[in-house]
């Protein structure tokens, strides 16, 4: 595993700098604004005892919230991206600098204060030459917290689309890749202890009074975050931002929408891999963090518009499930009027649901369909990812359609639901008909006998106003029309997830081999 | 007008307990007085008083003939050297940092500091190379010494000192008796010096004053310094 991991970084190296740089860019910025405003505040609240228990509080009631719950709550007010996770972390890192630089000020002797007050100096020389200076240690004491703190703490963020090193720990995870997801973790857990040796050994130079060495340090630390944070704000200058939901499929098809954009126009493209929370990166592409994205007919249908399945009308004026045409016609419409988005070339295959149990369990049971699954659920467990719980066309409609009553239900990152039917863990699984892995699994696949599984027919959604900006871009969009059939993508997915073969370069490959790349 | 000090109708509590009662002082330039009294007698109270680190509650101190309360007491602060019970030297701060503090609150230019500072060693007979050493590597005489030069720095016509050799051996402080002894007629200054030393106070002292309960008592010096 460690040899896996080892020869990861090595093949990929060119993968993770630019993460490690990013990771610094993020951390950096978030630390340097945090300790501004933390060393303002803790100042603030020593001279002004009144504000000492709001602003602490406040602080503290911000530090006890779950990582995952502040930036999901972050979301809806500062959108997706880099400045989402900056502001949580600076949020997280206030309350160690603030603490620290309260206590430091007023654990200073009162005799020393005294003695300098007596001597004439001003407030302001008080603070800045006697009681700043005295404070220091326990001032950087409360930084080094905070660093390595932020530093842990920005894995989380590419949660949201941020960058950094939590891009690879996210990737590997849906991806189901365990070195890629152990590579991302142990670069950030070096990246924090390093940062903590390096603060650890000011704070030693400090003690000893060694103030040459310690300048010669903080040169070279500012001069590492000036290269991290200027290159991470110009790699942040791409023109066209494509975002991808957390799963290998939707990596493939957006680095294949990057590379024939980058080969059929001067655009530079940067793709936003992982963005999990749900339904962020369509509030995304309407706050216009985001231009274009791979998304499915259906799972707009019931997860954006939140309609029924069944509402379209026939020939007959019946209410029935409506076919392909008819949702594509009636997401065009909605999107282009509501949204100011508009839906271009399908790929050509379809993403569908589907259930599979262990072989095991469905020899045992004689399992064919979901009526039959129906049958024994109560001695089941059923597993599937978060998204699945929440949609319109997702499991508390299903559970109704099909009569199911699970044992137990386990919601999990999609990445890991594998490893659970593997494990045994589960039972049933919720599947992706392209899903790659699935081929190789121990797995029967139930058939939809109710048909209550929709048509998810791949298509990508894009900015009506980017469109306006680079008119040729319809026409290139338009060379993936079709392009991929149900077995290519599963293939396609196959050797991202099982032969972990890098999805840039299958797509590259894929490409090539369909004439629209040329080598 | 020779009159350097005064305290008219001084009253100040610290909470119920009445720390200076009624005081009524004058002082006049050159004289150096010792006060005399057992802790929480007020003395302390009566010197913070002087450069206003402690705000009477009634009655009024004049410095020159200003009124403490109503002047502008970062600059009138900046004017009298305070030299503190076991002499709280700036850790953080060098020895030639820590005897420069005041001239570089006030802004006086680096080669005129450093000539003063260079005074100030030679007639504190202090070591040349100390200047560089931290506070904590320093014995409680140097130390004492530093506080004094500190003290001095911006050239004071009035020196506010608490007790500032009581934690020192008999010998240094028999030593430094005497150069306070020497510098205070050598500058002509006005000091008011607290200690609780009987001796110490006959010794230094051009006019003793004995504190007790809050109430001040003029006392006759046993041994004149005229």
């Amino acid at each position: 595993m460690l040899k896996d991991t080892l020869k990861i970084v090595v093949d990929r190296y060119d993968f993770f700098i630019p993460l490690i740089i990013e990771h610094i860019y993020i951390s950096a910025i978030a630390v340097t604004i945090a300790t501004v405003i933390g060393l303002s505040l803790g100042i603030f609240i020593s001279e002004y005892k009144i504000a000492r228990t709001p602003v602490l509080s406040v602080t503290n009631v911000i530090y006890t919230i779950p990582s995952i719950a502040l930036l999901g709550f972050m979301l809806p007010l500062t959108g997706v991206g880099n400045l989402t996770a900056i502001i949580t972390l600076i949020l997280y890192a206030l309350l160690p600098i603030i603490r620290n630089t309260f206590t430091g000020i007023t654990n200073i002797s009162n005799t020393v204060i005294e003695a300098a007050d007596g001597m004439g100096s001003t407030k302001f020389q008080l603070l800045t030459r006697i009681k700043l200076p005295l404070a220091f240690p326990v001032i950087l004491a409360g930084f080094r917290n905070m660093v390595v703190m932020t530093i842990a703490l920005a894995g989380i963020a590419s949660f949201i689309g941020a960058g950094g090193l939590g891009v690879a720990i996210y990737r590997g995870i849906s991806t189901n890749n365990t070195p890629m997801i152990l590579a991302g973790s142990i670069m950030i857990a070096l990246m924090a202890f390093i940062s903590d040796l390096i603060l650890g050994l000011c704070i030693k130079l400090i003690e000893r009074k060694k103030y040459l060495e310690l300048k010669l340090i903080t040169v070279a630390i500012v001069v590492i975050v000036t290269i991290s944070v200027s290159y991470g704000i110009l790699s942040n200058r791409a023109e066209i931002s494509i975002a991808s939901k957390p799963a290998t499929e939707q990596f493939i098809l957006t680095e294949i929408l990057k590379i024939v954009i980058e080969d059929r126009t001067d655009i530079d493209v940067k793709i936003y891999k992982g963005i999990g929370a749900i339904g962020s990166i369509h509030k995304g592409l309407l706050k216009g963090d985001f231009d274009i994205y791979p998304e499915y007919t259906g799972t707009a249908w019931a997860y954006i518009l939140k309609k029924d399945l069944n509402t379209c009308v026939d020939k007959n004026g019946k209410t029935t499930i409506c076919d392909r045409e008819q949702m594509k016609s009636e997401l065009q419409k909605t999107y282009e009027d509501d949204f100011k988005l508009t839906w271009v070339s399908y790929y050509g295959f379809t993403n569908s649901y589907g259930i599979a149990v262990k072989n095991e369990i469905a020899e045992k049971y004689n399992l064919k369909t979901y009526s039959d699954l129906a049958r024994v659920s109560g001695n089941l467990v059923f597993g599937a990812e978060y998204d699945f719980y929440e949609r319109s066309d997702g499991y508390y409609p299903l559970v109704k359609a099909y009569d199911f009553s699970f044992k137990d239900v386990v919601d999990m990152d999609l990445g890991l639901k594998y490893q659970a039917i593997e494990s045994g863990e589960i039972d049933a699984v919720l599947i992706y008909t392209t899903d790659g892995e699935v081929s190789d699994l121990d797995v029967t696949i139930l058939e939809d006998d109710r048909k209550f599984f929709h048509d998810y027919y791949a298509g990508n959604v894009v900015r009506k106003e980017l469109i306006k900006k680079y008119p040729d871009l319809l026409e290139v969009l338009m060379l993936l029309e079709n392009l991929l059939t149900e077995e290519e993508m599963s293939e396609l997915n196959y050797q991202v997830d099982v032969l972990k073969i890098e999805d840039k370069e299958v797509a590259r490959k894929f490409l090539i081999s369909k004439g629209v790349l040329k080598k | 007008m020779n009159q350097c000090i005064r305290f008219e109708k001084v009253t100040k509590y610290y909470g119920e307990k009445k720390i200076v009662d009624d005081v009524s002082l004058s002082i006049d330039k050159g004289e150096l007085v010792t006060v005399l009294g057992p802790s929480g007698s007020g003395k302390t109270t009566m010197l913070k008083m002087i450069n206003g680190i402690v705000q009477p509650d009634s009655g009024s101190i004049y410095v020159y003939d200003q009124d403490v309360a109503k002047c502008d007491i970062v600059n009138l602060r900046r004017r009298i050297g305070y030299v503190v019970q076991e002499t709280v030297l700036f850790p953080h701060l060098d020895i030639y940092h820590n005897i420069s503090y005041v001239p570089s609150l006030i802004g006086i230019s680096k080669s005129k500091t450093k000539r003063r500072v260079r005074d100030l060693v030679d007639m504190l007979q202090l070591d040349k190379s100390m200047l560089k050493r931290y506070c904590d590597e320093l014995s409680g005489g140097e130390k004492q010494r530093i506080g004094i030069a500190r003290a001095l720095a911006a050239s004071p016509e009035i020196m506010l000192m608490d007790e500032p050799f009581g934690a020192l051996d008999p010998e240094t402080r028999a030593i430094l008796q005497d150069e306070l002894l020497r510098i205070w007629k050598e500058l002509n200054m006005t000091i008011f010096f607290i200690t609780h030393d009987v001796s110490e106070a006959e010794k230094l002292g051009s006019r003793i004053l004995v504190m007790n309960e809050g109430v001040l008592e003029d006392k006759v010096p046993a041994i004149c310094v005229d």
